[in-house]
């Protein structure tokens, strides 16, 4: 009779472990690399000039609206990593002159691997890297996301200025892996 | 000789009465994130995507039983990352009328572990489930991220 109960019992156990059922789906998302790059507020001239008040004064240089801000979005494989280069792609700079151009700190909301600024940089027409070391990151919308470029102009020769020469150049910034 | 009768007696109607309930799941979720998601340069992709709302369907045939039902569901990560939350919530009750279900109509986070999701009585056709994940970044690395997605129906 004991057996018996036994046996019962083990049967019982046995329906109840075959009371339940699993069944399953698989969920995939594929990324892909991203590198987007913009000017803010636009890529409109930037204009700076040279003036002189009074014959002998030395001269002065007028920068009305020589700040952009770079913002960009960058998603790498692994630990790849991008850059930022700029080059003059258009034009000459005027004789006796050079082109300078300021790179930031990073600043604004962004999050990642945003990259390391290269400071200040004489402009000519071989690509220079700014910022290096970008990776999975992105810098925000707008001005005060991202990196400030600031243009100026510095007098390295006052014999070679011409006054009446004025140029307008062409000037390329490049998100491109290194 | 009565025992043995009455022992195969009692396997027969066991295994006729046990029948497990039967589970069908159907509808994988693909989804592929491109740059496009990014509407200008310096923002990151949309903060979540959702999928169709009859994603993955469940049929729950409990064989005529009705004991209540209750349905779990984990996930087995295959390429997964920390920052990735992936949510489901069933957007109706199946197809064939039976209204004898209940819970899990928002959105719960699946995890590694098997969480209640909903329970029902007696038998549903096509339960329709959605997905929702968040956490997708132009930080994170770039691959394919996945999931096995494994519901479990237990008789209570």
């Amino acid at each position: 009779m004991k057996k018996l109960i036994y046996i019962i019992c083990g049967f019982c156990a046995i329906s109840s472990f075959g009371q339940s059922q699993s069944g399953s789906i698989n969920a995939t998302f594929n990324l892909y690399e991203v590198a987007m790059l913009d000017l803010e507020p636009d890529n409109s001239t930037v204009t700076l000039s040279l003036a002189t008040n009074e014959a002998g004064e030395k001269a002065a240089i007028v920068n009305a609206n020589n700040k952009k801000w770079i913002n960009f979005s960058s998603a790498v494989i692994g630990n790849n990593a991008r850059s930022i280069s700029v080059k003059i792609d258009g034009g000459q700079v005027p004789s006796g002159i050079y082109l300078k151009l300021s790179t930031s700190n990073i600043m604004g909301i962004g999050k990642g691997l945003r990259g390391t600024p290269a400071g200040i940089l004489t402009l000519n027409s071989t690509p220079q890297t700014i910022v290096s070391n970008i990776r999975g990151a992105f810098t925000g919308d707008g001005i005060g996301n991202g990196y400030e470029l600031t243009y100026n102009l510095e007098i390295f020769d006052y014999k070679l200025l011409d006054f009446n020469q004025s140029a307008t150049l062409t000037i390329t910034l490049t998100l491109s892996d290194l | 000789m009565k025992n043995l009768i009455f022992i195969a007696f009692l396997a027969i109607s066991n295994m006729l009465f046990s029948q497990g309930i039967e589970l069908t799941v159907t509808g994988n979720w693909a989804k592929d994130i491109a740059a496009s998601d990014i509407s200008e340069a310096g923002n990151d992709y949309p903060t979540s995507y959702a999928s169709n709302t009859n994603q993955t369907s469940l049929t729950i045939n409990p064989k005529n039983s009705n004991k209540l039902i209750n349905v779990y569901v984990k996930r087995n990560d295959i390429a997964w990352n920390t920052n990735l939350n992936l949510k489901v919530m069933r957007t109706s009750n199946g197809t064939n009328g039976n209204t004898n279900i209940s819970d899990g109509l928002i959105y719960q986070t699946i995890t590694n572990i098997d969480a209640y999701f909903f329970t029902c009585i007696g038998y549903h056709t096509f339960i329709p489930l959605q997905y929702e994940i968040t956490g997708i970044s132009v930080v994170l690395p770039v691959q394919s991220y996945s999931t096995e997605i494994m519901y479990t129906v237990i008789h209570q």
